[in-house]
């Protein structure tokens, strides 16, 4: 069947025009089998593995990148959780592995790698509890090293224990890398409900339940839906918006099924999922906050935010799911504060509040991302916002996720800059009242029951 | 899956000006490439195209084929419908838009035709001044080929003249059908 001309030049005005573009290709590494007793052949291991099964990333995608026109933003890599592969190895600390994972990362080119990760919501084994106590020193020892954790899941509950733990961590990580914002926060993210096959970072990780070796694709292009609903005018009912995003939806996720799936087929590798995530850069126009205010809700954060962010998640997820046989991930809208320029105004206005985005985020495809918060913020607090938003995950059967910095020396008004595609990002106040006797509680949250809903 | 991995470390082993011949299947690492350049060593994968430029599969570096020297119609009012692109050809979508001027038509399909491309459709409009056109362009199949092709398209582009792109077909196909 002949395409069209409009079609032709819708896709082109996408593209150079509405900044779409694949966001990530990211392949997923299987680690089993790298550990060993002795601590540097583990870390060899893992370095060499990464290297044996990435080597070719980068070339591949920019190849595929040339031959078919469309841009590919990152490459990327992920790998088991390291958790799991360090256990064996006789050592406290892990540093050496995340060492190894940065390596890597450097001799393929690629900007982040995923996978400094535990796995915790029913208990810590010994290998969690080293990476734990690890965290803080190998991510701000390591330029590209991503780490998550998850803490909770709807079917286990919350692991409040491990959540207390996390609160004194991300007050250490970003006292390490106090010099550039506490921006070692960035590369930490806390999940309840954790997808494995999640190719965008900072919580990226291979599954235990994935093969050896995984494509896994990421599409963005909020810019192409703001202009969608743009088009559509203030007169358009929600219904003729809801259809209107999901049948962009559609259209973007078949161009990341086929970069992604051309990917793995170069690669010789298996194709995991597409994820189509709204995912805005700080670049003018490419704006979840400016799709909500298209709607028509005022300023993104006003009443009606959270209205509007539901049906805008729900339809693109519809969309997506009718475009490709696997869609996985994070699938919806991210709304981190500092890499959206419209979140970053509304924030700066007052307009957004921690308490709104915490709301926004039982909606949302993820959760609180990307929120600066003052340095004098204690773990107990960092903990109990941790624990809201597990909470909210754990309830309503949906990924949620934590990237909370608290800037060192910074107080609330005042604005970090991260720089790059993490953006600047407005110091929000958080409650003062102290959740500490609550948090340090620990044990666990009984998983929630799910018949009897109201 | 044990392949030869090439990588930093092998290429700083070597004298400047050295020459590393690699088995066939061996993966080079970007570092490695960077590092290579940076020393003046040239990798050679035996069998195979240097990397990188023809490193995915059926690109291969090969001479490209004799072209198919037909001049281009410059418009194509009663052409069929363009057949299905052969597996020899791999079937590009050009596009160009902006300020209309003469000699831009002649400009693209010498570049399409020095490229050996083989032009199966054009559309074009002028608005206000203003022109944009669409192209469906077999060239011979190969990474290296489509690569090549595409750089000396969108070098004719330029902000205040006018603008090309250069896209596979499948993109369109996946985009727009099911």
């Amino acid at each position: 069947m002949p395409i069209f001309e409009s079609e032709i030049l819708e896709t082109i005005r996408m593209v150079e025009m509405e900044t779409l573009d694949i966001r990530a290709v990211t392949l997923g590494v299987s680690l089993r089998g790298c550990a060993h007793p002795d601590v540097g052949r583990a870390a060899e291991n893992v370095r060499k593995r990464i290297v044996e099964r990435g080597g070719r990333l980068v070339e591949v995608v920019d190849a595929i990148e040339a031959d078919y026109g469309i841009p590919v933003a990152d490459r990327r890599v992920s790998v088991t959780p390291i958790a799991i592969v360090a256990e064996s190895s006789e050592t406290e600390d892990y540093t050496p592995f995340a060492q190894a994972m940065d390596a890597a990362a450097v001799e393929l080119g690629v900007d982040f790698i995923g996978g400094f990760s535990a796995l915790v919501e029913q208990g810590m084994s010994t290998g969690d509890r080293r990476l734990f106590a690890s965290l803080p020193a190998a991510i701000s020892a390591t330029e590209r090293v991503c780490s998550s954790l998850n803490v909770a899941t709807t079917r286990v509950g919350i692991n409040m224990t491990a959540v207390a733990w996390v609160g004194e961590i991300m007050k250490d990580l970003a006292a390490k890398t106090a010099d550039r914002g506490g921006v070692g926060c960035a590369k930490l993210v806390v999940f309840c409900n954790a997808p494995s096959g999640n190719p965008f970072m900072a919580g990226s990780f291979h599954g235990i339940a994935e093969g050896d070796c995984i494509v896994n694709c990421g599409v963005s292009g909020p810019g192409v839906v703001r202009r969608a609903v743009e088009l559509l005018g203030a007169d358009a009912s929600l219904d003729a918006v809801a259809e209107c995003v999901k049948r962009i939806a559609f259209k973007i996720t078949r161009m990341g099924e086929l970069i992604g799936r051309e990917a793995a087929s170069r690669l010789g590798v298996e194709f995991g999922v597409v994820d189509l995530s709204l995912a805005p850069t700080p670049t003018p126009g490419d704006s979840v906050a400016a799709i909500l205010e298209l709607m028509g809700v005022g300023r993104a954060g006003g009443h009606g935010t959270t209205a509007a962010l539901a049906m805008l998640t729900d339809a693109v997820k519809k969309g997506g799911a009718m475009a490709s046989s696997h869609v996985g991930g994070l699938s919806g809208a991210f709304i981190p504060v500092s890499e959206d320029a419209g979140m970053i105004a509304a924030a700066r206005d007052g307009t957004i509040s921690i308490d709104k985005l915490e709301a926004m985020t039982s909606v949302c495809s993820v959760g609180m991302d990307m929120i600066a918060v003052p340095g004098d913020t204690p773990a107990a607090t960092l903990a109990a916002i941790v624990a809201d938003e597990c909470a909210i995950g754990m309830m309503n059967n949906k990924t949620t996720a934590c990237r909370l910095i608290p800037v060192p020396g910074m107080v609330a008004g005042d604005l970090v800059e991260f720089g790059g595609l993490l953006g600047s990002a407005p110091v929000m106040p958080v409650h003062p009242s102290d959740p500490g006797v609550f948090v340090q509680r620990g044990g666990r949250m009984p998983a929630p029951i799910h018949s009897l809903r109201n | 899956m044990s392949r030869l991995v090439i990588t930093r470390e092998d290429v700083l082993a070597l004298a400047r000006g050295a020459r590393l011949a690699a088995p066939p299947g061996a993966i080079v690492t970007e570092r490695a490439l960077e590092t290579a350049r940076e020393a003046g060593v040239e990798i050679i994968i035996e069998g195979g195209a240097p990397p990188p430029g023809g490193g995915s599969p059926g690109g291969g570096g090969s001479p490209l084929p004799a072209p198919a020297a037909e001049p281009a119609p410059p418009t194509a009012p009663e052409q069929e419908t363009p057949q299905p692109a052969t597996e020899s050809t791999c079937r590009l979508i050009v596009t160009a838009f902006g300020r209309n001027r003469p000699r831009i038509m002649a400009e693209l399909t010498g570049a399409i035709e020095e490229r050996h491309g083989d032009i199966q459709e054009i559309s074009q409009r002028v608005q206000e001044g203003w022109f944009h056109l669409v192209m469906l362009v077999d060239v011979p199949a190969g990474s290296s080929v489509v690569q090549e092709f595409r750089r000396a398209l969108e070098c004719l582009s330029s902000e205040d003249d006018y603008r090309v792109m250069v896209q596979h077909e499948r993109v369109f196909e996946r985009m727009h059908r099911i």
